[in-house]
């Protein structure tokens, strides 16, 4: 699943302005969580943390590493886009939902098209709230019998009431019948393992037992690791734009498979992966273009601004159902003032927060996520900018340090991601080579015996098209 | 007055030729490095002893008339009373709370500086910081090199990651800044400020 990071300027809350001796913190007043009152909790691989070295902050109500000893954030950020590195994201909440009305209770507030969502698929989605803005984004997975959802760290107690709520106001017959039941996951810990070579090593400690050149990107499955004795949720995603998984572990096991991921040689003298903390997940996503909530999302922004329209499902968009569709739907017809879009700059990295005007000196935008690229090695950001001043190419000037700066606005990703498609499987790859055919749909079997019916829907290649 | 005299040992004569019997001395020669070491240790040792009595001696510069001081806001300068020439740049501590640094703004060639203004700035991916003058004076030279690699900060903080040199106008203002062990206190005492720690 993807990490979603915390928001409300907590990510960038350690952000230190250092002025002598002080240094001190700007994040001093945005890094405590919301829940200040409570010591900051920790996850169950806090323990390797510790024993890999690693420099602990307060994040999201927990005790997580931002970088290890040895490593630091640019040695991390490049290990992952050319290893593989390990992530503890267990801070992250899991929600599930069960009985037949699932579905049309997350409808209501998802703009995916959940009903259409198959088995062992997943699917990135945005909650809605009644004014059009975004409470959470989310990945959905249909596992069959119940949907699991993972939301960011710092939403996860307010996405949990907004459930409560929703249920109570719309869905209380379904909730007293057990037409609907929700349940909020504590017992797990989330292990993501990103990098070209993740799919080897959790290969290896897997052995053998999963087909991963069978699971795409998105896709999701229940498995028992026989490694730890333990069953676990595995689903091939991440929030870095490299192959990788997001494995939800049982607590008491989580530092085994951990010590298992980081150990295996893959055949070598050395291991191969190695731990990453939270200060390269920014960077990596940021070369993405990928939204961090709190940053490109809130409460105030919907997903026509943030160029996330792609999100909302075919049947969505012309049936809606979901709350502030009405504003969805004005926005998708009369358009938005102003739009999500990436650019680079020179110098010093343009900061959240940091005003954007033209070349004029009118006011043009704002930046709403800025860093350091490692891969690119220069400054770059994503910032809502006054339409049409987001068409890429266009020339405008961010104020850092109260000097007005140079910056080119550049079409998204900075960084192509490589996600990880399966192979088609053999019989709908002799249609589309011997016959000219391309698959298109599968039915499911007409009954479950031995003998059985399945309907193949295909379609005659376009000559002109590319196969 | 007071004299001293170095025995160098020499090595034995020899040649590598292989028809001279001295070549067989060549070959089982062993170059002992704890000797040699020893021998440049002591010479150290002889050479700030008599410092003063060789400064007099002497019309060239010795090497070792510096003095390495701190501020309270992480920088380190290293003063040579000789050329009045002070180098600076940030102390480790100060690299290791930053972070991987990206981009630095040195400071402005020939400029006059004064103590406790900021001359310049770094950046690492998660961090700005300011960098302050140490002294008063006057920017003579800065470290080029930084631009295209200002990674030589985190890699050696305090010689290769030197930032600027000053010509320092009233060396009286490094009395009133710290020396080491009181430098290295303030570090202890200001590690909990910042909410994280190393571990």
């Amino acid at each position: 699943m993807c990490i979603r990071d915390s928001i409300n300027a907590e990510y960038m809350g350690y952000i230190m302005i250092a002025k002598g001796m002080q240094r001190c913190a700007v994040r001093a007043s945005r890094f405590l969580s919301t829940e200040q009152s409570q010591a900051p909790l920790k996850t169950p691989l806090y323990d390797l943390h510790v024993k890999n070295g690693g420099q602990i902050v307060t994040f999201a109500g927990y005790l997580l590493s931002v970088q290890y000893k040895n490593e630091g954030i640019l040695k991390e950020h490049h290990y992952t886009r050319n290893v593989c590195t390990l992530f503890d994201v267990s801070h992250m909440g899991n929600i599930k939902l069960y009985g037949e009305q699932r579905y049309d209770f997350l409808e209501r507030m998802a703009v995916a098209d959940v009903r259409e969502l198959k088995k062992g698929n997943a699917i990135l989605s945005v909650l809605m709230n009644k004014d059009g803005g975004v409470v959470d984004d989310t990945i959905i997975t249909n596992m069959g019998d119940h949907i699991s959802m993972i939301v960011n760290g710092a939403c996860k107690h307010k996405d949990w009431a907004y459930f409560q709520k929703v249920k109570e106001e719309e869905f209380s017959q379904a909730a007293s019948s057990g037409a609907l039941k929700m349940e909020y996951i504590t017992s797990n810990a989330l292990i993501a393992l990103q990098g070209p070579r993740a799919a080897e090593i959790f290969g290896n400690v897997l052995g053998g037992s999963l087909d991963l050149k069978r699971m795409g990107f998105l896709n999701a499955t229940y498995h028992h690791i026989k490694a730890i004795d333990a069953d676990c949720m595995i689903s091939r995603c991440g929030y870095t734009g490299e192959d990788g998984f997001e494995i939800a572990v049982p607590e008491a096991k989580a530092i085994a498979l951990a010590e298992l991921l980081l150990n295996e040689k893959c055949g070598g003298l050395q291991p191969v992966a190695k731990m990453a903390g939270l200060g390269c997940r920014d960077t990596l996503r940021l070369e993405c273009g990928m939204c961090l909530y709190g940053h490109e999302l809130n409460e105030t922004i919907g997903p026509i601004e943030a160029q996330l329209s792609w999100l909302l499902g075919k049947r969505r968009k012309v049936q809606g159902g979901f709350y502030g569709f009405e504003k969805i739907k004005h926005q998708m017809q009369y358009g938005v003032s102003m739009k999500r879009c990436g650019f680079t700059t020179q110098g010093m990295a343009a900061r959240e927060q940091t005003e954007i005007i033209d070349q004029n000196g009118n006011p043009a935008g704002k930046v709403s996520s800025g860093s350091y690229s490692p891969t690119l090695k220069k400054p770059i950001g994503m910032a809502y900018v006054k339409v049409p001043l987001n068409k890429v190419g266009t020339k405008l000037q961010a104020v850092v340090k109260g000097k007005p700066q140079p910056i080119v606005i550049q079409k998204l990703p900075f960084y192509e991601p490589k996600y990880y498609r399966a192979p088609p499987s053999q019989s709908s790859m002799i249609i589309t080579k011997y016959l000219n055919l391309s698959l298109i749909h599968i039915s499911e079997p007409t009954r479950p015996l031995y003998i059985s019916y399945a309907v193949f829907c295909l379609k005659k290649k376009n000559e002109h098209a590319q196969s | 007055f007071c004299f001293f005299f170095l025995m160098i040992r020499r090595p034995p004569r020899s040649t590598p030729k292989p028809s001279s019997a001295a070549s067989d001395v060549y070959k089982r020669q062993v170059v002992s490095t704890q000797s040699t070491w020893g021998l440049r240790k002591m010479l150290r040792v002889c050479i700030r002893k008599f410092q003063p009595a060789l400064s007099k001696l002497c019309t060239y510069p010795v090497a070792f008339a510096t003095t390495k001081k701190y501020t309270k806001s992480d920088e380190w300068i290293k003063y040579d009373d000789q050329t009045k020439v002070g180098v600076m740049g940030i102390t480790f501590f100060a690299q290791a709370h930053l972070g991987d640094i990206v981009h630095i703004e040195l400071p402005k060639l020939n400029n006059p500086i004064n103590k406790g203004k900021s001359i310049g700035g770094l950046e690492s991916v998660k961090a700005v910081s300011e960098i302050f003058a140490p002294v008063t004076g006057k920017i003579l030279k800065v470290n080029e090199a930084l631009k295209n690699d200002p990674g030589i900060i985190n890699k050696s903080a305090e010689k290769d990651g030197w930032i600027a040199e000053i010509n320092v106008s009233d060396p009286k203002e490094l009395d009133s800044l710290l020396d080491f062990e009181a430098y290295e206190k303030q570090c202890e005492e200001h590690k909990e400020d910042h909410q994280t720690f190393f571990i």
